[in-house]
């Protein structure tokens, strides 16, 4: 399931979805939702680096994630990230 | 059957997950102990699950049914407990596995597998174990057969870290 929305970005990353848009032969938007998708990924696993260390509980995690604790269990499992932790 | 285990949702989603041998790993834990769990751990594993269409989370809706696990209310009302667990900064579902351990003394271990919890549930002498722990204790009482126990830990390996699994095996087998 995917979402529209009205992001603004600035000018570097503009020129840059515009850039990579034209080598790639993608749109702009494509290469810009990309990016976001690399950064949300990006945030999961640092936040999954603060479970794995107990700054955080998986609650805690599936809180600041925006999904439900079922939510992050399953997605999690997908990316064969560990959910039990070392003590 | 006198026993009782009090459950994460983590530790319980994972068991409802693992069938060895054409047994879902809650039902041997339900040989060996009453499985008490408190309402938002329930909301958790089975009416997010369920809505979602998960198989594990119906095979703990049909077992919450039967009353073979119990849901139970968190009545404890304790400001100096919910103050320090508060300070931890944990979330309603930590805080509900807290209240009920703190709440019913006759309980014999919880079962948990997030980290920051488990130290909290140490700290306060709630005797806190794995979910792998519990499989090691119910083949060593003759709940489990020893062989359908390594498999259910073999099956469980993909969600622990690398040693935790091993460790268990090597229990198991009495050689550690």
């Amino acid at each position: 399931m995917s979402a529209e929305m009205l992001v603004v970005v600035d000018d570097v990353v503009s020129r840059y979805a515009q850039r990579r848009a034209t080598e790639k032969r993608q749109t702009p938007q494509t290469i810009l939702s990309l990016l976001l998708r690399r950064g949300y990924e990006a945030q999961i696993r640092k936040l999954h680096d603060q479970y794995q260390r107990g700054d955080i509980t998986l609650r805690g995690m599936a809180r600041r994630s925006g999904l439900s604790y079922r939510e992050l269990y399953e997605e999690l499992e997908k990316r064969s990230l560990p959910i039990q932790c070392t003590v | 059957m006198s026993r009782q285990l009090i459950f994460d949702a983590s530790a319980l989603i994972a068991a409802a997950k693992t069938t060895v041998q054409g047994w879902l790993l809650p039902d041997d834990v339900l040989t060996y102990a009453q499985v008490v769990v408190p309402p938002t751990i329930k909301q958790e594993t089975v009416d997010q699950g369920v809505g979602q269409g998960y198989a594990d989370a119906h095979e703990l809706d049909a077992r919450i049914t039967s009353h073979q696990i119990s849901v139970s209310p968190i009545s404890l009302v304790e400001p100096v407990f919910d103050r320090v667990v508060s300070a931890y900064g944990v979330e309603r579902g930590d805080k509900e596995v807290l209240k009920l351990c703190r709440q019913t003394s006759v309980y014999e271990h919880v079962i948990v597998d997030d980290r920051l919890l488990y130290i909290i549930l140490h700290r306060f002498e709630m005797r806190p174990w794995f979910l792998p722990d519990l499989v090691v204790e119910m083949v060593r009482q003759r709940f489990m057969p020893s062989e359908r126990g390594e498999k259910a830990l073999i099956a469980l390996k993909p969600r622990y870290r690398a040693g935790f699994i091993e460790h268990s095996v090597e229990q198991l087998k009495g050689r550690v």
